[in-house]
């Protein structure tokens, strides 16, 4: 069973959560103030630490950085489990370095539940990490369906896994819209690339690449209109190669075209994401799209349908769709507007920002599925 | 919310400018209760950490022991939903739920208010002896930072402090 470091200035829920992990079978570590835990984590790193976030002198945000910032603790999977329940709150949790955050309204059976899912996740780690990344491309024929935004909120999804590094790589050269939806300034694209030594190396092709706090890097082909071109079918073969080597998933967000450049994503992703929305034409463009994939040899298993509820009202049913597509349609992402909309706005993914918004829950688990 | 039964509250008090996330001893009682009893005009607070409203995340301050002035007070906001004052439990008057807005110094404020009897705008924020009223469901932004939103079950909003209440049917 794991060694569980629990952080927290009150005594009581210090005990109590003690208890409740002991008697889980789990071996607690316990220290009532940010400092005495960094210490006792760093002398000996544990399974997973439990930080409150309102404690006196160095509070669980600092706790969560230091942890973050140590070479021995960079990986220890981070609960934070406070009484502060307001979303900003979260937010700030994730970005300090939390993996998870729960609120002490939870009862001690969900706080243990909790340790458990995130304990479950360390144990793939190290696994997942040996082997190559895994790449998952998002595709639609037919504009304007969401793929862009499904593409940033799937990466931040799934970098709040325990051990995931994940990469953002976006395709989109001549309308990007990736860089703003997560508030993040390309300072390189990836044409100027062929500057660079031959070959590009992880290192060099982090120097391109955007850090967003969620823990996703971001690789743009764009910085103006002016200045973008699509890179080759080989310059996006040995990227692409590149970062399975450094990143556990690479998100790919794809144009709406058959090009070189996105054949060669497509053919190099274990999963293509085909977004469509319930109407006939995004419904036919999906058709379309998968005669094509056949008739260029892709991987017929590797093709996820995912329908993304962009309307409100009168799309078509999701048995109509199945029955067009011929093959089930893995995920549907439900209609939610406003709060879409204002995430994109304010440059926080709504996966983020509302995280229990039915459309981040939706993206949550086709997150989950991806990473189990 | 009692911790664990302790009678113990956490709650996030706000001020126009501040946000101030401890606990307070209610003694057994609801903190509804407590705010509105006029023979003390402080909170004690516990375990009080301070941020500034436009990094509301950000601790910049933490006591053991503090006290609040009731009348500093903007709103509080409650995980709990059931937060109000003990004498609103019973009734013989049908209860009406009414959404509402309101603006408060810094902050705008929606939620459900619950009337019992006859709606009267009056006797709720004029006349009423209570200094709180209690809205169930509320979501509080800063006027000058609408991204950020604190929710929670009850939001206990200072009568003395509001400056517009709109006031509807539930939809």
């Amino acid at each position: 069973m794991a060694r569980i470091l629990v952080i927290d200035d009150d005594s009581h829920t210090l005990r109590l959560i003690e208890f409740a992990l002991t008697k889980a079978g789990h071996t607690v570590v316990t220290a009532s103030r940010g400092i005495e835990g960094l210490q006792k984590a760093f002398q000996a790193p544990p399974d997973l630490a439990v930080i409150d976030l309102m404690m006196p002198q160095m509070d669980g945000y600092e706790v969560c950085r230091r942890l973050r910032q140590n070479e021995q603790t960079a990986e220890t999977p981070i609960l934070v489990f406070t009484a502060r329940i307001q979303e900003i709150d979260r937010q700030a949790a994730l970005e300090a370095g939390a993996n998870e955050f729960l609120t002490k309204t939870a009862t001690p059976g969900e706080l243990v539940s909790q340790v458990e899912a995130l304990l479950a996740g360390k144990v793939s780690g190290p696994g997942a990490q040996a082997r190559p990344g895994q790449a998952i491309a998002l595709f639609s024929l037919r504009g304007g369906v969401g793929v862009s935004s499904l593409a940033v909120n799937l990466a931040v999804a799934l970098a709040r896994q325990p051990h995931q590094k994940v990469a953002l790589l976006d395709l989109c050269f001549l309308s990007s819209s990736v860089p703003l939806m997560l508030n993040v300034r390309p300072k390189f694209i990836l044409a100027e690339l062929s500057r660079e030594e031959t070959p590009i190396s992880l290192d060099s092709l982090e120097k391109y690449m955007m850090a967003h706090s969620s823990g996703v890097k971001v690789l743009s082909t764009v910085l103006s209109p002016a200045r973008a071109a699509p890179l080759s079918a080989q310059t996006t073969e040995h990227v692409l190669s590149v970062l399975k080597g450094g990143f556990n998933y690479i998100i790919i967000d794809t144009p709406s075209s058959l090009d070189d450049m996105t054949l060669t994503a497509l053919r190099a992703s274990a999963q293509i994401l085909l977004i469509l929305v319930p109407e006939v034409t995004s419904v036919q463009a999906a058709v379309l799209t998968l005669q094509t994939f056949r008739s260029l040899g892709l991987a017929d298993e590797a093709i996820v349908p995912v329908v993304n509820h962009i309307f409100a009202k009168g799309g078509l049913s999701l048995g109509t769709i199945q029955s067009a597509l011929k093959r089930p349609v893995k995920a549907v992402i439900p209609h939610e507007p406003e709060l879409l909309v204002l995430a994109i706005n304010s440059g926080t993914p709504l996966v983020l920002s509302q995280p229990s918004s039915a459309m981040a829950t939706a993206i949550q688990k086709l997150a989950s599925t991806a990473w189990k | 919310m009692d911790i664990y039964g302790r009678g113990f509250i956490v709650a996030d008090f706000f001020t126009h400018t501040y946000r101030i996330s401890a606990r307070t001893d209610t003694r057994k009682r609801s903190l509804a209760d407590h705010l509105n009893d006029r023979l003390t005009s402080y909170l004690e607070l516990y375990e009080t950490f301070v941020s500034r409203l436009h990094k509301p995340s950000e601790i910049i301050a933490s006591y053991n022991l503090a006290s609040l002035r009731k009348d500093g007070i903007t709103f509080v906001i409650l995980a709990a939903e059931k937060e109000t004052s003990e004498r609103h439990a019973y009734g013989y008057f049908s209860k009406q739920l009414y959404d509402v807005f309101l603006t408060v110094p810094s902050f705008e404020i929606r939620g459900k208010l619950q009337v019992t009897g006859k709606l009267d705008l009056h006797v709720l924020l004029v006349k009423g002896t209570e200094n709180f009223i209690s809205l169930s469901n509320p979501v509080a932004s800063p006027c000058l930072f609408p991204n950020i939103t604190f929710t929670g079950g009850t939001v206990l909003v200072n009568k003395s402090r509001i400056e517009l209440f709109c006031i509807s049917e539930a939809s």
